[in-house]
């Protein structure tokens, strides 16, 4: 066991030393001043900065989009076109004349980055192509793939992510249907799945993927992405004879969807209790578990009986119970081992 | 941004320097900081949610099984509940699975209670919303947990809110425009309060963290700005024509957010040592600049007050505070953009100006501090020069 005095001093451990009583106000105060967790001069401007760089970033892009959607009649095709050329031009060269380097380069890029989706858009709208929006999401996609690359910026690679999925799942609309749904779900979890696992796997080499936020964020699209089809895959195949009929909704992509959930889960609980130690994975991997683990529970139970109603809320309190004192368990574990 | 490379025990030396209880202390904290602290807000958040459909179970098993009716008796089972619920959440706070049991029956005990109120008061709307404020806030002064709290805040401010609208909404019975002036002013006056109580809370917050009320932290530090978003918002998602035909006193919560940013900018300013005085530009250009945001968001105090949040968050340190702030400043934004009168190229228009402005506004801070740095560094040579000469006479003055 390591010694507990030379682990770092975060705030939240520190508040927690105040809240033991073994500091008062004052002390806590100047230990937040002293690890940097309150602001001193030069972290207000650069919170000033930043904020004034997003927020005007953000209000100019949405402003630009806003103002092709209205589709001005006064407005020529090829000024249209040409205007929004220029923008993403410009916006591009302006981050790479500043070597990528920082903020508003990189916030400059990502500017580039969603114009580059308004031009497509607006060239869809003048030509009426016909293209579906898989196309559009798709070749947005492949179009910033470059800048995405070459900028080492999260940001942008969780746009990037997204645009993905959008393609994913339009393509999955626009193309193949609703009767294959169930490979929808395999195909989003392995797309999902593989961009965690690059992410993971590759921020040992890279430092700016260090940040959790990211992974956290596609962790939120994969775990629903798992539960979902088993959810309904448990809904159809328990219960009585009476059920029968929605077993005959079941297509091959449910029960591989449905086959994909338990080693999934297993391989995302293993690594973020073994490999990298994060405790929101974990929490919403098992609360996953504990969805359908009650959703089999309601389904067998058939509520003819009013105790059945009693055995559910029961199940639930148990089961929340038991996540809670897990995650507690490892999180002490983690902090004597810190 | 910040490198924080303290341990405890570096913080430790410089805080306890030459106290000779400090090694003592120090082992204290080692002890205390073997075990994790609370469970993380995600981790509330599921568990909350998991109660409430527990505590739907429960009350269904109740009614259906016909162990309960919707009368009177209802609000005395509640009382049980919630009282069994407080105790075994005292008791068992070591227990596997007390501390979820408890808060499901809380809950439960709170619907039941509802529904005996309803009944006892013969449907009467406003006396049983008062009943359950009454309530929830006793709850929040004597539940030990953090959930329950949170969860106590939100349904005092709603229960509130309820009770003004039952009182004085202009649209309760038919149209009354006095109750919609009345209505009006009642809500400027609760989200200026609310809006007050986050700051002041925020401001003192390590006073509370050290005090016996740090139970109360956490659950009205999140909740406030939860209730703050909460009453902004009702008026500006749930549409003007069902809370008022106007609201005639919405720049009174313009006025009161904007002062109660001004006198946060004016503190921080203070405190960073930007004082009045040589450096009297920076308050100015704050004040103005807090002027023309709050002119500009007149008709979206949800926006504006989502950056005092956005601000109180940073100030301590608090990042999910500030994430908070963030979701809702972009929420009640847009809202707010959709909502403005005008076509779309004008807004859009609109739109782009705004963004210039804020681009422009960092041109030109950034610009103003490369000159401040340009005029202080000959400053700066000269007082090195003058500590340089002071130094080299100071021994042939000593001798």
């Amino acid at each position: 066991m390591s010694d507990q005095t030379q682990i770092k001093a975060t705030p939240d451990r520190l508040r927690r030393l105040a809240e033991a009583d073994l500091l008062n106000a004052a002390q806590l105060d100047e230990a937040l001043k002293m690890t940097g967790a309150l602001p001193n001069l030069t972290r207000w401007r650069w919170f000033l900065d930043y904020l004034l760089l997003v927020l005007g970033a953000a209000m100019g892009v949405a402003g630009i989009f806003f103002f092709f959607a209205y589709n001005w009649n006064g407005l020529p095709r090829f000024a249209k076109l040409g205007l929004l050329e220029l923008l993403v031009t410009l916006s591009a060269l302006v981050a790479i004349r500043m070597k990528l380097k920082g903020h508003p380069a990189l916030i400059t890029l990502t500017a580039a980055a969603l114009l580059t989706g308004g031009l497509l858009a607006v060239y869809g709208q003048i030509y009426q192509i016909g293209a579906d929006s898989y196309q559009l999401f798709l070749t947005w996609a492949l179009l910033i793939t470059g800048w995405v690359i070459v900028s080492d910026y999260t940001l942008l690679w969780a746009i990037w992510l997204v645009l993905v999925n959008l393609a994913l799942s339009f393509f999955w609309r626009q193309r193949l249907g609703e009767e294959t749904f169930g490979f929808f779900f395999v195909s989003f979890c392995i797309l999902n799945g593989l961009a965690l696992a690059t992410w993971e796997g590759a921020k040992r080499r890279f430092t700016w993927l260090g940040t959790r936020w990211t992974p956290r964020l596609v962790s939120l699209a994969l775990v629903p992405g798992l539960t979902s089809p088993m959810i309904y895959w448990l809904w159809a195949n328990l219960g009585s004879s009476d059920y029968e009929y929605y077993r005959t909704f079941l297509e091959p992509g449910d029960h591989a969807a449905a086959a994909l959930y338990l080693p999934a889960l297993a391989v995302l609980l293993w690594f973020y209790s073994r490999r990298e130690h994060d405790l929101f994975m974990l929490a919403i991997s098992l609360f996953s578990l504990m969805t359908c683990l009650t959703t089999a529970l309601i389904r067998i139970m058939q509520f003819s009986n009013p105790l059945d109603y009693l055995l559910v809320g029961g199940a639930i309190v148990l089961q929340a119970g038991l996540i809670v004192t897990v995650l507690r368990k490892i999180a002490n574990s983690w902090e004597a081992a810190a | 941004m910040n490198t924080n490379t303290w341990s405890i025990q570096r913080v430790w030396e410089h805080l306890f320097a030459g106290d000779p209880d400090a090694a003592e202390s120090l082992a204290e904290a080692a002890a205390e900081l073997k075990h994790s602290g609370g469970s993380p807000w995600y981790v509330q958040t599921m568990v909350a949610v998991s109660a409430w459909i527990a505590a739907a179970m429960l009350i269904a098993f109740m009614f259906i099984s016909k162990l309960l009716d919707f009368n009177s008796s209802s609000a005395a089972f509640g009382l049980v509940f919630i009282t069994s619920a407080t105790v075994l959440a005292y008791l068992g706070r070591r227990l596997m699975f007390a501390g979820q049991l408890a808060l499901a029956l809380s809950l439960a005990g709170l619907v039941l209670f509802g529904i005996g109120a309803a009944s006892i008061f013969e449907n009467n709307f406003s006396l049983t919303i008062l009943s359950i404020t009454v309530l929830e806030i006793i709850l929040l002064l004597v539940y030990p947990s953090s959930t329950r709290r949170f969860i106590s805040v939100l349904l005092i401010y709603s229960t509130l809110e309820t009770y003004i609208y039952q009182q004085i909404g202009p649209w309760v019975n038919s149209y009354n425009s006095l109750n919609n002036n009345l209505y009006s002013a009642s809500q400027a006056a609760l989200v200026c309060l609310t809006a007050a109580a986050g700051l002041y809370l925020w401001e003192h917050e390590s006073k509370l963290q050290t005090s016996r009320l740090r139970g109360l932290l956490t659950p009205l530090g999140f909740g406030i700005p939860f209730a703050f978003a909460g009453l902004t918002g009702l008026h500006s998602f749930m549409g003007d024509s069902y809370f008022y035909t106007a609201a005639p006193f919405i720049w009174l919560e313009t006025v009161g957010i904007a002062g109660l940013l001004v006198w946060l900018e004016l503190k921080i300013l203070k405190e960073v040592g930007e004082t009045p005085g040589r450096r009297m530009k920076a308050p100015l250009v704050l004040l103005a600049a807090t002027g023309l945001l709050a002119l500009a968001l007149n008709g979206a105090p949800g926006a504006l007050g989502s950056l005092l949040f956005l601000a109180l968050g940073f100030r301590r340190g608090r990042w999910s505070l500030v994430g908070l702030a963030g979701i809702f400043l972009v929420t009640f934004f847009s809202r707010y953009y959709y909502m403005l009168n005008f076509s779309l190229l004008i807004k859009s228009l609109g739109l782009m100006l705004g963004g210039g402005i804020l681009l422009g506004a960092r041109y030109w801070i950034q610009r103003t501090r490369l000159s401040e740095t340009a005029v202080s560094q000959p400053l700066a040579v000269e007082q090195q020069a003058d500590a340089a000469a002071v130094e080299t006479t100071a021994p042939a003055e000593e001798a």
